[in-house]
């Protein structure tokens, strides 16, 4: 008799979940799961979707000297990108959490980049780097030669430089959160067993911090696509060679309508980000084990 | 609870009824918000075109009005002819009998109290038969001068009233008559209106309270209409109760409203976006005829005058601009309303587009034709957005029936057979120019047809013509130039110049390869070296040093080379290259130039640039209404009667017209502000036949990319300014080629 009334609850309980869960899960399934799902057969289809291809579009993305260009620049961008700003950020915030005065301050500072419109970062970035802009004449008035930065193999560094100035107040302030959360006593044990601040930070701080680093990691990945909106507004469809990212082959065979290129592109892509934040959860997640 | 919740229901559903019900206030059309027209019940409008025959000695005429007198339809108008060495100025009346024939004759009384002519001329006519003509001119101190000219015997004899009310004013853009004889004026500079008696002495001003700036107006009986812009409303003061009786109407931005009455009461409105009418005792206006589907929604019609005709609800209404009559008759057999839709989608309006509506309107009224402009107006999104909403709207099934390609992947469409075939819609259409409607035909299929082109020229010495074949043909012309240079720098910067030789000779760096992008950058240096460039345009000229940059670029660029063609006609250059130009009023200076200076025509390697590229989304469930729609673009209708458009059209009658058309009073010129000047007439019919023959051998479109130019303009420019060197330059090329070719 009771087992049975709680079988029913339970049912009542599922209902209710579901019903809680429903407009939530209706906006996920048509925003975001149907259409990754249409994406997918598209990928099988030619560019109207009206034969199937196989994996043809799939041959000639992984052939298409654009596409191979974009992914070694995201890659690349990726690789740089992550790993400075991830210790950049660290440093930053093991910085300011000891210093305790004007924390406030620092930590706002850190932060306004972030909420700067994309506009007005872009502006900011043709004064600064256009070729007649502030850092040319800079190089003028020291008797050398100007530069246009944002059409050149410096482009790069200027979209890293952008990217770190951008992201780096975010991830300070996640750092210092992940660092607030680690228990005094850790470090007052350590203290006691005679351990020294290097030895607290290999020992206690960076294990205890995975669990944020795997928040940071995701994030600044997701980020770091974000920025194709400043090199897309800086230098438009066709930037200079080495700021060619992975959004800009996208954006471009949209506007031709290759769709069957870009499904399939997309498809590839979402398989690779998938498999980076597993492996990262893994990672992060095997080595908690391990504590 | 229940109850409660049934209760407050109960209550939403009577205050839903009463709030949602009709409403008192009488509606604005025009204004989205507060639209309430009410469509015909059966029947409708349809329009058609009076062509009133040219006077002999006359190339063109302008209307001056049109009224019904002695039961025929009467049109009066002017025009220039003649006469020896000058030119003389005559008023005619056409007399349109019900057999469709028209009798032509001078119109004497105005021809002798008003030989000159003025502005802003009309005639209008009262219900007795008086005849009225109202115009401006200058007096002795330069101020416009009103008068108004009254024949009271059918035009045998007139005089001119000189009531101080006519004196006072300047400009009469308006005149309505009233049963007593009293005249209500609308005065274009104080937007007053003024009624004055029969002499002309003004009795009161009618815009009282906030009514003010009065664009129109039109009397019956004992009432006056006027355009009360003040207010937002058309106001109508009953003379016997002096009373006002406001109709509010949300006034066309683009076009001033032209107002008639008729004896029932009813107002009738003409402007761009229709023909409407408000009854006497009614609260809402009619839409009688949709602007956007008739002639009154074209850009270059601009409604100047409005009959009603006496007859019952649905009077036969005439409205004219200065070159068109148009009449619209209430047909009871008409079909009401479509029953298909077009779509047609461009990325900027398009002139022909919007004439080929009300072409086809008038042959299909049972298919509605809606016009999207994606760039109208100020929404803020790039091109690249609308091509990328579009393209969505295309992989979704939903794209329009009919697309304007210019500035859309075009080859791409074709590439991914989005575009139906037109070789049927093309085959069964009026003649076209065979050479330019083939311009995007392949695996003999025809994807699109330009329905027009504009035509890059190139005026040099006889003998230099194939200089302009190729590049390097140009080069090698401009470096060995004898004494004076071959172009001049006026209109070429190093940016300038870049962008038109990426234009019309860009196609050789389309390999890829790093040996074409050097051959291209050196022989670009050559030319610019030849041609002075720096990095202003005119450096160097004392005439031009005070002309702005963007002023130059834009006289250049946009308009008609006239830089270009001045530094030729100055002695200090041999030859010109123009922008592409699109009719042969464009061409006058160019023209002009080759003949004043005996130079040779010529057009840059066979290229035209192909404009209005129409296509038909091969998932249209139209689709015979868009290839007919296709055809009414390729029209006569659609095409012809525009001698100063943007583009050539490829209707070979329109084409035949254009250039037939003669305009012996036009000039074409400038001056600069050290007083150097050039003018040229129309060009001769030698001139105009030699440009048709020349048109008829084009077989190479140019195919306009702006991400492409933009992508390697920097490239070009900075080569020629010397910041990079050829092989640096060559190098980026290639590397941004390489990227938008593997795309």
């Amino acid at each position: 008799m009771r087992g049975a009334l709680q079988k029913r609850n339970r049912r009542r309980e599922a209902w209710t979940a579901l019903a809680f869960l429903l407009p939530s899960l209706a906006g996920l399934i048509g925003m975001f799961l149907l259409p990754t799902a249409d994406v997918v057969r598209r990928s099988f289809f030619s560019a109207m979707g009206n034969s199937f291809v196989g994996l043809e579009n799939y041959g000639t993305v992984l052939k298409n000297a654009s596409f191979r260009l974009a992914l070694a620049n995201t890659g690349k961008f990726l690789i740089v990108c992550i790993p400075l700003l991830l210790v950049l950020s660290l440093t930053v915030a093991l910085l300011l959490y000891r210093q305790k005065r004007m924390q406030d301050l620092f930590r706002t500072t850190y932060l306004l980049p972030l909420v700067i419109p994309v506009t007005s970062v872009v502006l900011i970035i043709q004064t600064v780097f256009q070729k007649n802009g502030l850092l040319s004449a800079l190089c003028e008035a020291t008797g050398r030669t100007p530069v246009d930065w944002l059409n050149s193999q410096y482009a790069f560094g200027v979209l890293v430089a952008c990217y770190l100035w951008k992201n780096l107040g975010y991830h300070v302030i996640l750092w210092m959160a992940g660092l607030a959360a680690i228990p005094d006593s850790l470090y007052e044990a350590a203290h006691v067993d005679g351990a020294n601040a290097r030895q607290c930070f290999f020992h206690i701080t960076l294990p205890q911090l995975r669990s944020t680093l795997f928040v940071t990691t995701v994030l600044a990945l997701i980020n770091s696509f974000k920025v194709f909106r400043e090199a897309y507004l800086v230098a438009g469809q066709y930037p200079h060679a080495s700021i060619y990212m992975l959004q800009h082959v996208l954006s471009n065979w949209f506007a031709n309508l290759d769709m069957q290129k870009i499904s399939a592109a997309a498809t590839l892509l979402m398989a690779a980000i998938l498999l980076i934040v597993l492996l990262v959860q893994r990672i992060s997640g095997a080595k908690e084990d391990t504590v | 609870m229940k109850k409660w919740i049934s209760m407050m229901l109960c209550i939403l559903a009577v205050a839903a009824s009463i709030g949602c019900g009709k409403t008192d206030q009488p509606a604005a059309p025009g204004a989205a918000a507060s639209v309430d027209i009410q469509p015909v019940a059966s029947g409708r409008y349809v329009e058609d075109e009076i062509d009133l025959p040219l006077p002999e000695g006359v190339s063109r005429q302008m209307i001056l009005g049109v009224c019904r007198l002695s039961g025929a339809l009467t049109a009066f108008t002017a025009a220039y002819f003649e006469e020896g060495d000058a030119w003389g100025f005559r008023y005619y009346r056409h007399t349109l009998a019900a057999d469709g024939t028209v009798a032509t004759a001078d119109e004497t009384w105005l021809n002798e109290l008003a030989p000159l002519g003025g502005n802003e001329m009309h005639v209008s006519s009262a219900p007795d038969g008086t005849l009225y003509m109202y115009f401006s001119d200058y007096d002795e101190h330069d101020r416009q001068q009103a008068h108004v000219l009254v024949s009271r015997d059918n035009g045998a004899s007139g005089t001119a009233l000189t009531g101080g009310g006519v004196a006072a004013m300047g400009t009469i853009t308006s005149l309505g008559v009233l049963a007593d004889g009293s005249l209500a004026t609308a005065n274009f500079y104080d937007g007053s209106l003024l009624l004055l008696d029969s002499s002309g002495n003004r009795i009161t001003d009618l815009t009282s309270g906030n009514r003010g700036q009065v664009s129109a107006c039109a009397a019956d009986g004992g009432s006056v209409a006027f355009a009360a812009a003040g207010i937002g409303a058309v106001s109508v003061y009953r003379q016997a109760e002096q009373t006002y009786a406001d109709f509010p109407f949300a006034f066309s931005e683009h076009s001033a409203p032209q107002l008639a009455m008729s004896p029932d009461g009813a107002v009738f409105l003409a402007d761009s976006t229709g023909l409407y009418r408000h009854a006497a005792d009614g609260t809402i206006w009619e839409q009688l005829v949709d602007g956007s589907t008739s002639t009154l929604g074209l850009p270059n019609f601009y409604a100047a005058f409005l009959t009603a005709e006496e007859g019952g609800a649905y009077p036969t209404l005439y409205v004219s601009d200065l070159s068109r009559l148009l009449v619209y008759r209430f047909d009871p057999a008409a079909v009401a309303s479509a029953d298909k839709e077009l779509t047609v989608f461009s990325l900027t309006d398009n002139d022909t587009v919007r004439q080929a509506i009300v072409a086809f309107s008038r042959q299909r009224p049972d298919v509605r034709v809606t016009y999207t402009v994606a760039m109208a107006g100020a929404s803020g999104g790039t091109e690249q957005d609308y091509i990328k909403a579009l393209n969505t709207e295309l992989l979704a099934g939903t794209g329009p029936d009919i697309l304007i390609l210019d500035g859309l992947p075009i080859d791409s469409y074709m590439e991914k057979d989005v575009l139906l075939d037109l070789s049927d819609a093309v085959a069964g259409a009026e003649a076209g120019l065979a050479n330019i409607l083939s311009a995007y035909e392949s695996d003999g299929r025809l994807y699109a047809v330009p329905t027009g082109f504009t035509l890059p020229l190139a005026v040099s010495p006889k003998g230099t013509e194939t200089a302009f074949s190729s590049l390097s043909a140009l080069a090698d012309a401009a470096e060995h130039a004898d004494g004076l240079p071959l172009l001049s720098n006026c209109a070429f910067s190093f940016k300038t110049l870049s962008l038109y030789l990426i234009k019309y000779y860009g196609g050789a760096l389309m390999t890829g390869d790093t040996a074409s992008a050097t051959a291209f950058l050196q022989d670009a240096r050559r030319i610019a070296a030849a041609t002075g460039c720096t990095a202003r345009m005119g450096d160097g000229w004392d005439a031009l040093k005070d002309v702005p940059q963007d002023e130059m670029y834009e006289d250049f660029h946009v308009y008609i080379s006239s830089p270009q063609v001045f530094a030729c006609a100055s002695g200090l250059a041999q030859a010109v290259i123009t922008h592409p130009l699109g009719s042969v009023a464009d061409c006058m200076q160019t023209l002009g130039l080759a003949d004043r200076q005996s130079l040779s025509a010529v057009s840059i390697n066979d290229q035209y640039v192909p404009t209005g590229v129409a296509g038909v989304n091969k998932a249209s469930a139209e689709q015979e209404a868009a290839t007919a729609f296709v055809q009414a673009l390729l029209s006569f209708d659609a095409q012809g009667g525009n001698q100063y458009g943007y583009q050539f059209p490829v209707n070979e009658q329109a084409l035949s017209e254009m250039f037939a058309y003669e305009n012996e009073g036009a000039g074409s010129g400038f001056m600069l502000n050290d007083g150097t000047d050039f003018m040229v007439e129309w060009p001769s019919a030698a001139q105009r036949e030699k440009l048709g023959a020349l048109i008829r051998t084009l077989n190479k479109p140019i195919t306009e990319d702006a991400a492409l130019t933009d992508m390697l303009l920097p490239a070009v420019e900075g080569c020629l300014d010397g910041s990079s060197t050829v092989g640096q330059a060559a190098d980026t090329i290639v590397s941004l080629l390489s990227t938008y070719l593997s795309e």
